[in-house]
């Protein structure tokens, strides 16, 4: 089975341990093949990271990204800001047409020179245009002239009125506006003044911009993180962080920030070394022996064992704890923003700031022996961290002002954990899960 | 399956380098991931077992340099086979059972332990453990004498049980 060779002048021993020996082939337990395969899927996932990706991978998710961004910019923002506004929003009125003058006196007779408010035909769109009637008609008012009559048409026209605000300002306006001539839609209107609209017209296709809803969220939440170190043991370890953030939404944009504590475990690595008496090896004395004729002589002997001080090195583990202060700085995107659940994507910033940290000492007890030396093999962590950081936020509203939050989480840190960079976990990176409920307060938009 | 095949052996030579089972399994598992990950690069040319068994045996080495494994360096003549023959070969055979004789390898103190599984059962020169543990010869030889002077007291010590129950 094996490629051995074996020495020509081999002790007795040898011969008898391989012998003894080669039958032996004890089958794995079944949580080798477990933490092997786990093992392989870890190193597998370490290797999946943004500086060992491909040229190639870079050269299609580059241009994949700008053209989803800028197509979910387009279609997020963009459009939605030129959609026609809803029939049902009452901010915004549709009146008809300025109608067709009636005139109020037959043509062949003079015209009065006194002013005379011709109400307009107002045909409403919807019922809710209806309060806006009276105001339409103040504002198409049309004042007769003593000037002769001319056969001019008159333009005709949509007017988007704003009911809340247009009339009640513009009205005292129109009134203090001196007369102007207008011209009438037919030869039957002669010596009519219109005065111009001063109300803000809608040009077809361009609505009115509609305001960037405004509010702020805050939150408490809790994140499990699995912090992948890279070094070469290829183990991760949990982090729990519980944090209170707080977000600003401005439309469907956001920029978040807040607070948290991070809770982190780790192995203290020490290697004690320690001088004991050991046994080395053993030599037969001869006590006495007798000689009969004929025979051999005969030796009584009796076994010696050899101690020497022998140094041993003794591996010896205690847990650390350490205790971080997290404050992260976020941009986010609200890609579906529908009425119950929305669907964000966010990338920032992360400070983290190491504020406690509790590292017991080792204790290690030998009844005969002395301890040489006490190296610790970990390396003292660093006090300051800065990384990047990133998720996709799943929100799901379920009272008026309160939502869930779900949001698988993935942080980068530019910086080693520890001082020591020959220890190979530069730049640990961590996957978690960041859970909690929020609150929403809106901001009331402004009446223009 | 490749590890369904090479897992026993590999196993057991794990087991000679490591003081018990679950050390040698943690063994096992860190060679079969270099195993995986550098499969790519074995040639065809060599042996796929012999390639396996070179990376299980730098693995437990490494393993070993780890814990620091002290060479005490002796002159190999003051050591020697200071205990009579075991009698006939067969005999001595029937005397230990497999698992008494790995215990026996097991309980070596670490520098006399990788020697003697180079030596005796990879069938390396002292010259060749010498480069490869950073090493003089006369440190390998030292440390084949008294591993072998210790393995012989300590299963002595299991004849001198054998013999008692067995009276």
């Amino acid at each position: 089975m094996s490629e051995q060779k074996f020495h020509i002048e081999d002790d007795p021993l040898d011969d008898l341990v391989r012998k003894s020996l080669s039958e032996v082939q004890p089958e794995p337990s079944t949580g080798v093949w477990k933490r092997l395969s786990r093992q392989l899927l870890h190193s597998e996932l370490r290797r999946l990271h943004f500086a060992n990706l491909p040229a190639s991978f870079w050269g299609i998710a580059i241009p994949a990204a700008v053209i989803i961004t800028g197509v979910t910019i387009y279609f997020g923002v963009v459009r939605q800001g030129t959609a026609p506004p809803p029939v049902s929003e009452p901010e915004t009125q549709q009146v008809a047409p300025i109608p067709s003058v009636r005139p109020t006196t037959p043509m062949a007779q003079p015209v009065s020179p006194v002013a005379q408010l011709v109400p307009p035909v107002v045909q409403p769109t919807s019922p809710a245009t209806q309060p806006a009637v009276p105001e339409a008609q103040s504002v198409s008012s049309i004042v007769p002239s003593s000037e002769p009559a001319e056969t001019v048409a008159v333009q005709e026209s949509v007017i988007t009125v704003d009911a809340s605000a247009t009339s009640r300002e513009f009205i005292p306006l129109l009134n203090s506006l001196p007369p102007e001539p207008i011209y009438s839609g037919s030869t039957s209107l002669p010596n009519i003044r219109s005065i111009p609209n001063p109300i803000p017209q809608e040009v077809p296709g361009e609505p009115l911009p509609k305001p960037l809803s405004r509010s702020l969220d805050m939150g408490i939440n809790i994140t499990p993180d699995m912090v992948f170190y890279r070094n070469t043991s290829g183990s991760f370890k949990y982090n729990y962080t519980f944090d209170l953030g707080a977000r600003y939404n401005l439309g469907r944009f956001y920029i978040q920030s807040g607070a948290g504590v991070t809770y982190s475990t780790d192995i203290g690595d020490y290697a004690i070394s320690y001088l004991n008496n050991d046994s080395v090896g053993f030599y037969y004395s001869i006590n006495s022996f007798t000689i009969e004729p004929g025979g051999p002589p005969q030796f009584e002997m009796k076994q010696v064992t050899v101690y020497d001080s022998v140094q041993y090195l003794y591996d010896y583990s205690t847990k650390n704890r350490y205790y971080y202060l997290q404050i992260p700085l976020t941009a986010g995107y609200r890609i579906i923003d529908k009425r119950t659940w929305r669907l964000s994507v966010e990338a920032g910033l992360l400070y983290a700031y190491l504020f406690s940290l509790n590292e017991p000492a080792p204790s290690f007890y030998i009844p005969e022996g002395r301890i040489l030396h006490i190296e610790r093999r970990n390396p003292e962590r660093n006090r300051n961290s800065l990384g990047i950081t990133g998720g996709i936020s799943m929100e799901y509203q379920f009272a008026r002002n309160f939502f869930l939050l779900i949001e698988p989480t993935f942080k980068y840190y530019l910086q080693a954990i520890d001082e020591n960079s020959s220890r190979g976990d530069k730049q640990p990176y961590s996957i978690g899960l960041r859970a909690g409920i929020w609150y929403r307060l809106h901001f009331k938009n402004k009446p223009r | 399956m490749l590890y369904q095949h090479f897992a026993p052996p590999m196993l057991a030579l794990c087991m000679r380098y490591c003081r018990n089972r679950e050390e040698a399994e943690d063994v096992l598992q860190e060679g079969f991931i270099k195993i995986f990950q550098k499969i790519s690069t074995f040639r065809q040319s060599g042996s796929l077992e012999g390639w396996i068994r070179r990376i299980m045996i730098n693995q437990a080495i490494n393993h070993l340099k780890a814990k620091k494994m002290v060479f005490l360096d002796t002159d190999p003549q003051m050591l020697g086979n200071r205990i009579p023959d075991e009698g006939p070969a067969e005999q001595v055979e029937q005397l230990y059972k497999p698992e008494e004789v790995l215990e026996a390898i097991q309980a070596l103190p670490p520098g006399y332990k990788v020697v003697f599984n180079l030596y005796v059962f990879e069938g390396y020169s002292h010259r060749e453990i010498a480069e490869e543990l950073e090493i003089s010869e006369n440190t390998s030889k030292s440390q084949l004498s008294r591993a072998r002077n210790y393995l012989r007291k300590t299963l002595a010590e299991h004849r001198k049980k054998y013999m008692n129950t067995n009276r």
